[in-house]
């Protein structure tokens, strides 16, 4: 981790940021178009991609082995458990 | 120095394990108000969707963009000073700076505008177009979240001010930068909780 | 080799331990905090048992009652139980039992403990100046209307698990980096697999807590109105958020305590434990599983029947690591040279409240159950068994095994003995009897009763005297030992644990050089020739 600096390539930066945008519009168009009950759930998706992107290619997340990994899983995990846990009680009365 | 560790290495390596522990906590302090969110959203059905689309799409959407640029402008930093350029980076995190004040200046005006109609949270909520008790509670939401966003935005601001600080006392250099990176995983977990934020109180009504 | 000074004489000075970020002076400071938080606990404990002495009025208006179990959870909840043996035992000992000097961020653990310190007075300050009546768990939607602190004492407890937070990434980082050379994950005591665990839970429940009090707080004091029906909100949301947290607290609170019970079931029975990875592992499946579970406190609340049959059967899956810990410690006494030191006869006193606790636990999990149960003292004597039966026996054992390492010097074991039996004579009759008033349909936090149940109640609080009683004797012998008790040598218990290895008191940076330990920590087949120091068998070995 604190090996002499190698020279980066900062092309993937502009790459993945291009992508973010990219995706962002898809993201507001698709919105556009109100798709109904799929709408969140793509929005979602297209999130999850974005968010993905930012924590591989921004973060590097997978420079700094697995416990960063494992914490960002389970991060994710226990926030869907609080969603379908609270969701589902109100859903299912 | 801490007495702990033998290296300079070994140290790096704990304060990033310990960065992603915080990182992964902080994250989870808005696990609560999804859930809120998807339990009031799957109650209320249709008028809370209704108010949702009550938000000015075009806010949330340059808000969007502007956190997301604001990312790039982190990481180009970083890689900058790894590549020994550290006046780029010193600019690189001005621009993140100017990015993010942007952004609290676009939530500022979007606050005020919607005060004035009436749209505020909880108890002082007087909008009578949407007089549903389910568009008062998606308000109240939207501005919990946002709010509570906005405070990491302030703190990441603040982190981003001291990491310029540091740069122009040339304390940060590409052999030493620690810090910059640790402080650039705290903004880009700002970046990401907006990236949900937005489709979830803007887009998807 | 001259010795190096022990840390209680290696720097002087008060500013010396306000300033220190020696981890085992930190865990000597939480020790004096949560000590007081015990008996300002104790305290309201016991005023709320004098007031149920008769079943109208004793003492105190029902208002003032109110406030009286209010406080009496907060502060045991938050104050002592979640701290009490991670950040005093773990703080001092985590670093000792894997061969580190400190822990990962020493000056972030000196935060942890003056943000402790600030919270713990905040919380008290809110209970001076008028107090909050709402329950320790603030639900809504009477936290909002209440007239009480409820802003206030938010804040107070929100510090508090900023503090938990920090301690909980310190032990995390620790555990995973500081680790001396050639010890393995499944090398480490098991003590500090507990904190680990317990770590873990930390620093994910506790930010939804922190949630939860956010909202209540803003809600009390501006009228956020996320769970006030009148403005659209659903006040069980409010239980979701809450119990998300305090279910996977509770294991904050009960882990640690496993974890000393592994070490001193193991030195008090000269024997490695039956099966290292099975406690190691269960630990972590309390931690994992524990998150599953936090509806089973809302069965009657007016959730889904979806909600409290899924809950009830993941509740269920708890019990199971439970069960492997204490089949596991039983094991491991079996052919052992077993010695009845007072730690172990805390052991004794753990494995049946805490079985008893625990086998009430799954009997409240079956919903069909505890809708007869649930909001009476059936409830409270469940819980009380698991945390005073359990946590506090556990912390008990912990200051009876580490005492001798701590200071240096040996307590009476008669007075061990006695205290001992007074805590757990004292417990059994404060609580047993209430699970027979709550199965008679007693509710909690009623001020008054039918007097009929008033023999029930007078015997429970002549229990809680006598539980007192035993805590403050235990405090007395041990305050006499600190002064006047025999020093004892580095290893008294001849256990085969690493922290046994350095002196009694341990120096200030714990080693002279990164020890490299041949001898297993549960290395209980190598010959034991009657000296006490395992360091001199690791030099001849």
């Amino acid at each position: 981790m604190s090996e002499p600096p190698r020279p980066s390539r900062g092309g993937r930066y502009v790459l993945t940021l291009a992508a973010l945008v990219a995706l962002t519009a898809a993201s507001w168009g698709l919105a556009q178009l109100h798709l109904g009950e799929l709408g969140p759930a793509i929005a979602l998706g297209i999130a999850a991609a974005k968010a993905s992107l930012v924590a591989l290619l921004f973060m590097e997340i997978d420079r700094y082995g697995t416990a960063s990994r494992v914490v960002a899983v389970v991060t994710v995990v226990f926030i869907a458990l609080l969603c379908l846990g609270t969701g589902a009680d109100v859903a299912m009365r | 120095m801490s007495e702990a560790y033998a290296d300079r290495a070994s140290r790096e390596h704990a304060l990033y394990l310990g960065m992603w522990v915080f990182l992964g906590s902080e994250t989870l302090l808005f696990a609560g108000l999804f859930g809120l969110y998807s339990a009031y959203r799957a109650g209320y059905g249709q008028p809370f969707d209704e108010a949702l689309r009550h938000n000015e799409q075009w806010l949330g959407s340059v808000n969007t963009l502007v956190l997301i640029v604001s990312s790039f402008f982190v990481a180009w930093a970083v890689h900058l000073t790894r590549n020994d350029r550290l006046r780029g980076a010193l600019w690189s995190l001005v621009a993140v700076v100017a990015l993010g004040l942007t952004f609290l200046g676009l939530k500022a005006f979007e606050y005020t505008h919607h005060l004035r109609e009436g749209i505020a949270p909880g108890a002082l909520y007087h909008y009578d177009l949407l007089p549903d008790p389910a568009a008062r509670i998606f308000f109240t939401l939207y501005y919990f979240m946002t709010g509570l966003h906005a405070l990491h935005v302030v703190a990441g601001l603040t982190v981003m001010v001291w990491l310029i600080r540091r740069i122009r006392r040339r304390r940060i250099d590409a052999h030493h930068h620690t810090e910059l990176e640790l402080g650039g995983l705290y903004w880009h977990l700002v970046d990401i909780v907006w990236i949900f934020l937005w489709p979830l109180l803007y887009l998807t009504g | 080799m001259t010795a190096l000074p022990d840390f209680w004489r290696a720097d002087r000075g008060l500013r010396s331990w306000l300033l220190t970020t020696d981890h085992k002076r930190i865990g000597v400071l939480f020790f004096i905090g949560v000590s007081l938080s015990l008996l300002i606990g104790g305290v309201f404990a016991l005023l709320l048992r004098l007031e149920l002495l008769t079943p109208d009025r004793t003492l105190f208006s029902a208002a003032t009652y109110n406030k009286l179990f209010t406080h009496h959870g907060i502060v045991m909840v938050w104050l002592f139980m979640i701290p009490a043996i991670p950040a005093t035992f773990g703080n001092f000992f985590l670093p000792i039992m894997i061969g580190a000097k400190d822990v990962a961020f020493p000056k972030l653990n000196l935060a942890s403990f003056y943000v402790y310190a600030l919270g713990a007075i905040v919380t008290l300050v809110a209970m001076i100046a008028g107090g909050v009546d709402t329950g320790w768990t603030f639900y809504a939607p009477y936290s909002t209307v209440s007239l009480g602190r409820v802003g206030l004492v938010a804040t107070g407890v929100f510090i508090l698990g900023v503090s938990s937070i920090l301690s909980g990434i310190n032990f995390i980082v620790t555990t995973h980096t500081l680790r001396a050379r050639g010890l393995g994950w499944f090398d480490i005591p098991l003590f500090v697999w507990a904190i680990y665990a317990t770590s873990i839970i930390q620093v994910l429940a506790t930010p939804v807590l922190g949630l939860s009090l956010a909202l209540v707080g803003v809600d009390h004091v501006w009228g956020l109105g996320l769970f006030d029906p009148e403005l659209g909100g659903d006040p069980v949301l409010f239980q979701h958020l809450f119990w998300f947290y305090s279910h996977p607290a509770v294991y904050i609170m009960i882990l640690p305590a496993m974890g000393v019970i592994s070490e001193v079931v193991s030195t008090f029975s000269h024997n490695p434990p039956l099966s290292y990875r099975a406690i190691a592992y269960s630990s972590l499946g309390i931690a994992f599983v524990g998150f599953l579970t936090w509806g089973h406190h809302m069965f009657v609340a007016g959730m889904s029947t979806f909600d409290a049959g899924l809950f009830g059967i993941l509740s269920m899956f708890v019990a199971i690591f439970s069960a492997i810990k204490v089949f596991t410690w039983t094991a491991t006494l079996y052919g052992g040279r077993i010695v009845f030191n007072t730690p172990l006869l805390y052991f004794l006193g753990f494995a049946f409240l805490f079985v008893f606790g625990g086998m009430s636990g799954v009997a409240v999990a079956t919903s069909s159950l505890d809708v007869h149960w649930h909001d009476t003292y059936f409830i409270v004597a469940h819980f009380h068994f698991i945390m005073v039966g359990g946590t506090l026996t556990g912390f008990l054992a912990a200051i009876h095994y580490w005492f001798p390492k701590i200071t240096g010097r040996g307590y009476s074991e008669r007075w061990g003995l006695v205290s001992a039996m007074m805590v757990t004579l004292g417990f059994f009759f404060t609580f047993m009897p209430q699970f027979l008033l709550g199965n008679a349909g007693m509710p909690r936090r009623y001020y008054s009763y039918p007097d009929r149940f008033q023999w029930l109640n007078v015997l429970s609080t002549a229990g809680a005297s006598v539980l007192a009683l035993g805590m403050i004797l235990t405090v007395g012998y041990l305050a006499a030992a600190i002064f006047r008790g025999d020093r004892t040598g580095a290893n008294p218990w001849r256990s085969r644990c690493f922290e046994w290895r350095v002196p009694s008191p341990p120096p200030k940076h714990n080693f002279a050089e990164p020890p490299v330990w041949q001898i297993g920590c549960y290395a209980y087949d190598v010959e034991d020739h009657g000296s006490d120091d395992v360091g001199a068998k690791e030099a001849a070995s």
